[in-house]
């Protein structure tokens, strides 16, 4: 199955602008087994291609703005295919992790020594793109390469069948792999996306796979790729116990601000970066990089801002703004992240008798240490609440599934019992937001007036 | 997409249909055909997920049926009954121009570039979900067979609902896609390798997923999977997911999957009661079957719950049938409210309006003793001598202990009340409490049915 080999035809042309605004001492590097940072002239050792850099690309070609509605069209289909967040050609503000796991993959391939490295980061830091990025620089020099997806696994034991299969094994015993790869000649190149799907009771199958390098006569160069940082340290303290098996460890921090918008910035042409304001991507980055430094996050936010300004276009033919701004950009964050505070500006109200269930329960909660209600209580507060305001009420059942209806909102919580009517139901919203969502300040003060 | 010109069509297309519906009838076979594959699943079988799929009450669905297959002109009526079933399939979404035109912008450009991505679809159950999206299939596969433009696309389907596990959604998308079958986790080795390799022949693919929530497996690989195809270079795999929960991303994906995921997503809100009423009143065009206030009655009943489309066809379609049995051509307000006074009514408050003689001493004896301890449990024992006392209070004779248990047992057995055994305590200390609150059993008592003797 070669095809799960990297396979995209990475294009180096473009090239990679200096990480700036970085300091070095952001930087979380783990002291131990960390390789001191290459020089810069130590590189010529692997024929990697030699990386030019290029200023910053300026958004200064703002002049030349379309008149006319077709080419207006393509630029955006353009904007909006440039913002997709496929792995990108080449990669942004990550040379000096490019460059420490270079010099990990050149010091074991060139000296035929075995390894194993942990990558960690959050989400959409680039992991996965830098790997790819030097695997393809190197895919011609005589080692054998795997890469696996973990996740695509149905158990964790299922790993060395694969293993065996990608290595052209007959048998996909542990036994015969550790045979192979103590007796092949080239290197083999074991890189795990999502290592810590791995997760079996005792640690067993990451203990083997990260032994597996320090075996005897071993050629097996491991990387291993997941999110949380201290996966090694929480999962395998054993590791510790022999030097030679510990794995070096690279950590991927978020992308700041100043990085998101490079990388925002080279994916537009002139033509297409004409179409966005510089300001709106600033924007943009500030948030992403105080909330995750996400680059996916940041690529799909703009590539939903042109979404919105184009549906605007469309609606509004004399529209007088012709570039996407700051206010697009906060429209779209908002929608995710503004929650249901957000949406009940945005769309119509909820119907009545979930407005009553849940000022019902902020009555039921009202002054009480307890922030949750049992359900069978909820109900028979709700039930007063309705003849209070001489309103009819529904059937308990239909209660049941309308408190449901609740949570499926995000205005409640529910916390499951073992009988139906001993769920407890919390409220997630204070006072003033609930009536902002329900719209309906006069049907919440006349409920909370009146009480049960 | 214009709108205006969207409702005008409609209109015409929907006069055509009442001569469409007699073939109909008579063959349904054919019109089920007409319909064309992608409807296919749009009146979904009873699912327990909701109540709104259920349906109130189950009734055989067109008893007019018999006379219709006589080759007699089917009666307006009869014809209503059909358009108002969930699955009758609408010629257009009402009320959902704005999101079909959201949906459709991005699954287009998404067709033209080439490229993947996904869209997230929330919104509570019978807002439309489903049936816009493929709505929004219907119309580009029209499209993409006139404009050049625009690639022919594979649309195909999985339903969390109908997989018996979250990896068999593997097995069901390698079928639709190749027509081959395998075993679940081969089944991902084949997706994995057929999204990753470059071909440039394929046509792009529209993947609905229905009901993500139920696609989330333990470590959610199924959901991490689709979405990490989505972004592969080559794939052109398009997934739309729709789940009831609106922040299903934020609150159970982990950061990984919400990271894939991205920003694209689109909520359906409940329908309002002018909504409802427009798609019921598009439903009956050309029909002369229910009075405008009745509708309204409807739509406003709906509206002010759940604003749940397929409850309102439902208690529409009820009240049409209580309407034949009664002999009348024109639903009015009486039989439409008659219908959802049995839609909404609870068969526990009936089981209580129609209990016996000593059922309905007991629960008064349960109340009671509810109201003097004011707790919401007592014992059985504590129940017999307070029911005991209520009997003799009103010259009867009092019960014994087995006659007072099976009392219980049969009221336990409808799951009126709950009786707990706990461990080795005797049955006589057994904690009973109610299952329906004390209003509704009140209520029941009250407005019982007289007993005849």
């Amino acid at each position: 199955m070669s095809s799960l080999r990297s396979r995209q035809s990475l294009k180096f042309e473009s090239t990679q602008p200096r990480r700036s605004g970085r300091l070095k001492e952001e930087r979380v590097l783990v002291e131990k087994n960390v390789i001191p940072l290459p020089e810069k002239s130590s590189q010529k050792k692997l024929d990697f291609p030699a990386r030019k850099r290029r200023q910053a690309s300026s958004v200064t070609h703002k002049s030349a703005s379309p008149t006319k509605k077709d080419k207006n069209d393509t630029v955006l289909e353009k904007a909006k295919s440039a913002f997709h967040s496929s792995l990108p050609s080449h990669l942004m503000c990550r040379d000096e992790e490019i460059d420490h796991m270079q010099l990990f993959l050149h010091k074991h391939m060139e000296s035929n020594s075995p390894g194993a490295m942990y990558v960690s980061g959050p989400p959409g830091t680039g992991k996965t793109a830098t790997l790819m990025y030097l695997l393809d620089q190197i895919k011609d020099n005589g080692s054998d390469t795997i890469i696996l997806n973990c996740m695509t696994l149905t158990t964790p034991q299922s790993i060395f069948n694969k293993i065996a299969s990608e290595l052209g094994l007959k048998k996909g015993s542990e036994k015969v792999i550790i045979e192979h790869i103590t007796s092949s000649e080239n290197m083999i190149l074991l890189a795990l996306d999502e290592i810590d799907q791995l997760d079996s009771r005792g640690q067993e199958i990451l203990y083997k796979l990260f032994e597996w390098p320090s075996l005897p006569n071993s050629c097996l160069i491991l990387i291993g790729i997941a999110n949380s940082l201290d996966l090694t340290d929480r999962l395998l303290p054993r590791l510790k116990a022999h030097p030679h098996t510990t794995p070096d460890l690279l950590i991927f921090p978020p992308y700041t601000k100043d990085e998101i918008m490079l990388i925002l910035e080279d994916r537009l042409s002139p033509e297409t970066s004409s179409m966005i304001d510089s300001m709106a991507l600033q924007f943009c980055a500030r948030k992403v990089a105080a909330a995750h430094g996400d680059a996916r996050k940041a690529l799909d936010i703009c590539r939903r801002a042109v979404e919105l300004f184009e549906s605007q276009m469309k609606s509004e033919e004399s529209s007088e703004k012709n570039k996407v701004n700051i206010s697009h950009v906060s429209l779209i964050i908002e929608e995710v992240y503004g929650g249901t505070v957000k949406r009940a500006d945005v769309a119509g109200s909820i119907p009545l008798q979930q407005k009553l269930i849940a000022c019902s329960l902020l009555l039921a909660t009202r002054g009480k240490s307890s922030k949750d209600v049992p359900l069978g209580k909820l109900y028979s507060t709700y039930v007063k609440v309705c003849k209070k305001q001489e309103l009819r009420f529904e059937s308990q059942s239909e209660f049941v599934s309308l408190v449901n209806m609740l949570e499926a909102q995000s205005i409640v919580t529910i916390k499951r019992g073992k009988e139906v009517l001993l769920h407890k139901v919390s409220l997630h919203y204070e006072e003033s937001e609930l009536a902002h969502i329900l719209k309906d300040q006069a049907l919440l003060s006349a409920v909370l007036d009146k009480g049960f | 997409m214009d709108s205006s010109l969207r409702i005008r069509r409609r209109s015409l297309r929907s006069a055509k249909k009442s001569d469409d519906i007699d073939i109909a009838l008579e063959e349904p076979g054919v019109y089920k055909k007409e319909k064309g594959p992608l409807s296919r699943k749009r009146g979904r079988p009873d699912s327990p997920e909701s109540t709104s799929r259920k349906g109130g009450v189950v009734i055989p669905l067109r008893p007019a049926l018999a006379t219709v297959r006589g080759r007699r002109k089917p009666l307006e009526i009869h014809v209503a009954q059909v358009r108002l079933h969930a699955s009758s399939v609408p010629d257009n979404i009402t009320c959902r121009e704005k999101e079909f035109a959201n949906i459709c912008t991005f699954i287009e450009s998404k067709l033209i570039q080439r490229n993947g991505g996904c869209i997230y679809i929330s919104g509570v159950p019978g807002t439309g979900k489903t049936a816009t999206v493929y709505e929004v299939s219907q119309h580009l596969i029209k499209k993409s067979s006139k404009d050049r433009t625009l690639p022919h696309f594979k649309f195909i389907e999985v339903n969390g609902l109908k997989l018996t596990e979250p990896k068999e959604a593997y097995v069901s998308i390698l079928k639709q896609l190749t027509g081959e079958k395998a075993s679940a986790s081969k089944a991902a080795d084949s997706l994995v390798e057929y999204f990753n390799t470059t071909n440039k022949q394929r046509s792009p693919i529209v993947l609905l997923a229905d009901e993500l929530d139920m696609l989330c497996n333990k470590n959610q690989s199924v959901i991490y999977n689709l979405f990490e195809w989505t972004s592969r270079p080559k794939s052109k795999l398009i997934v739309v997911a729709i789940s009831n929960t609106m922040d299903l991303p934020e609150r159970v994906m982990s950061s990984r999957i919400s990271s894939r995921l991205g920003f694209t997503r689109l909520t359906f809100y409940p329908y309002t009661f002018n909504d409802l009423q427009q798609i019921v009143t598009n439903r009956m065009v050309g029909l002369k079957v229910f009075e405008p206030d009745a509708v309204q009655l409807v739509a406003r009943k709906v509206a002010s719950v759940t604003g749940d489309v397929r409850r309102a066809l439902d208690i529409c379609r009820r009240a049409t049938e209580i309407a034949e049995e009664e002999g009348k051509s024109l639903v009015g307000m009486m039989e439409v409210s008659s219908a959802i006074q049995e839609l909404f009514s609870s068969p526990l408050i009936m089981a209580v309006k129609y209990s016996s003689f000593n059922q309905r001493f007991f629960l008064q004896a349960l109340i009671a003793e509810f109201k003097s301890t004011e707790q919401e449990e007592t014992t059985l024992k504590l129940t017999t001598s307070r029911m005991n006392s209520l009997l003799t209070s009103e010259g009867n004779e009092p019960l014994s202990y087995g006659e007072i248990l099976s009392v219980a047992t049969t009221l336990w057995s409808m799951r009126v009340i709950l009786i707990e055994t706990s461990g080795n305590h005797q049955q006589i200390y057994s904690k009973i409490r109610l299952n329906m609150s004390q209003e509704d059993v009140e209520f029941g008592l009250k407005n019982a049915v007289p007993l005849k003797y």
